[in-house]
């Protein structure tokens, strides 16, 4: 599945996009990862370090969470380029998982990979399943307009 | 099943079940009716509470695989004006790929102030995670160190000196 360059749908609320006018400047705002899910991540890493929560619990400062956002948008950037790099060597216009995967190893990330390859492996069948559903139901309904001519005499 | 808790179970007519009113006649039966329906009313709960964590794990599950939402995930991504199109399949894994960044950097940030002796992170946390960790060096001017902060010689193992020096830990 290839995804267009133009922006369309969005699961979030729409964020200010980028004016893009020819000839003039272009004043961007930086889309930011949203802080709860941040905090989130970290916050539950931190109990599980601090044995559970027997501990106290460990704080997290407002500037770090704040580095802990902008460091995951830069690693997001950095991947993205070395992702993009190496599918225009393969003549491809479309990034793929695979060249986010290969990306990984590229810049010595390569603890993340196979449990990235499991994740994907498992969204990719979750995906299968929800395919299936849908045209199971397809099925039975054609199936109950065929059974009942007398409503209108259409043939699916 | 909305009879009040303490009241036997109807009797079956035909059936001789005495009431625990019915003068003494049966208290032991009555008592075990009592007992059977709280049974079944006990399984009816366990049942209701296991269909609702099968739920809960599901919907856990899947809010895990996407927990940074993909959109914004494309959002950043393009902000880079050399990527063009991208697969749907990958800012699924960017989503999980960004939760185990976090993951790892904030285990390391938190070393730190393990060292340092404090229950909160700090910026510098992450500043030295980063400095000590070759796989970050993408970030050494995102996060930048602030110089005279604290004093991570000793806990390293190096001899203490000034403690105003910030020790950099070559890999």
């Amino acid at each position: 599945m290839a995804e267009e360059g133009t922006p369309g749908k969005s699961e979030e609320p729409p964020a200010p996009a980028p004016s893009s006018t020819p000839g003039k400047t272009l004043s961007v705002e930086v889309e930011e990862l949203p802080k709860a899910i941040v905090r989130r991540v970290v916050k539950d890493k931190l109990s599980k370090l601090s044995s559970g929560g027997g501990e106290e619990e460990i704080l997290v400062n407002k500037d770090a969470l704040l580095a802990f956002s902008e460091s995951t948008r830069i690693f997001i950037h950095y991947l993205s380029a070395t992702a993009n790099d190496i599918c225009k060597e393969s003549k491809r216009q479309t990034i793929n998982a695979d060249d986010v995967l290969k990306a990984l190893e590229e810049i010595d990330f390569v603890e993340f990979v196979e449990p990235l390859k499991a994740s994907l492996e498992e969204f990719r069948r979750r995906n299968e399943v929800k395919k299936s559903g849908v045209k199971g139901k397809e099925t039975v309904k054609k199936r109950r307009i065929e059974d009942t001519p007398s409503k209108n005499g259409r043939k699916e | 099943m909305d009879q009040p808790p303490g009241h036997p179970v109807p009797p079956v007519i035909g059936v001789g079940v005495p009431y625990p009113t019915a003068g003494g006649a049966g208290p032991y039966q009555a008592y075990q009716n009592l007992f059977h329906q709280q049974q079944q009313q006990q399984q009816q709960q366990l049942q209701l509470f296991w269909a609702d964590q099968y739920r809960e794990i599901e919907q856990t599950t899947d809010f895990r695989n996407h927990s940074l939402p993909l959109a914004r995930i494309k959002k950043i991504m393009k902000a880079d004006e050399d990527v063009r199109m991208i697969a749907a399949e990958a800012p699924v894994v960017f989503a999980r790929a960004c939760e185990m960044f976090i993951l790892e950097l904030t285990h390391r940030s938190w070393a730190h102030a393990e060292e340092n002796k404090r229950r909160t992170l700090q910026k510098n946390d992450i500043a030295a995670a980063i400095s000590r960790t070759d796989v970050f060096d993408f970030l050494i001017d995102i996060v930048p160190r602030e110089e005279g902060k604290e004093d991570v010689a000793h806990a390293l193992g190096a001899p203490s000196g000034d403690p105003l020096s910030y020790y950099y830990v070559p890999k």
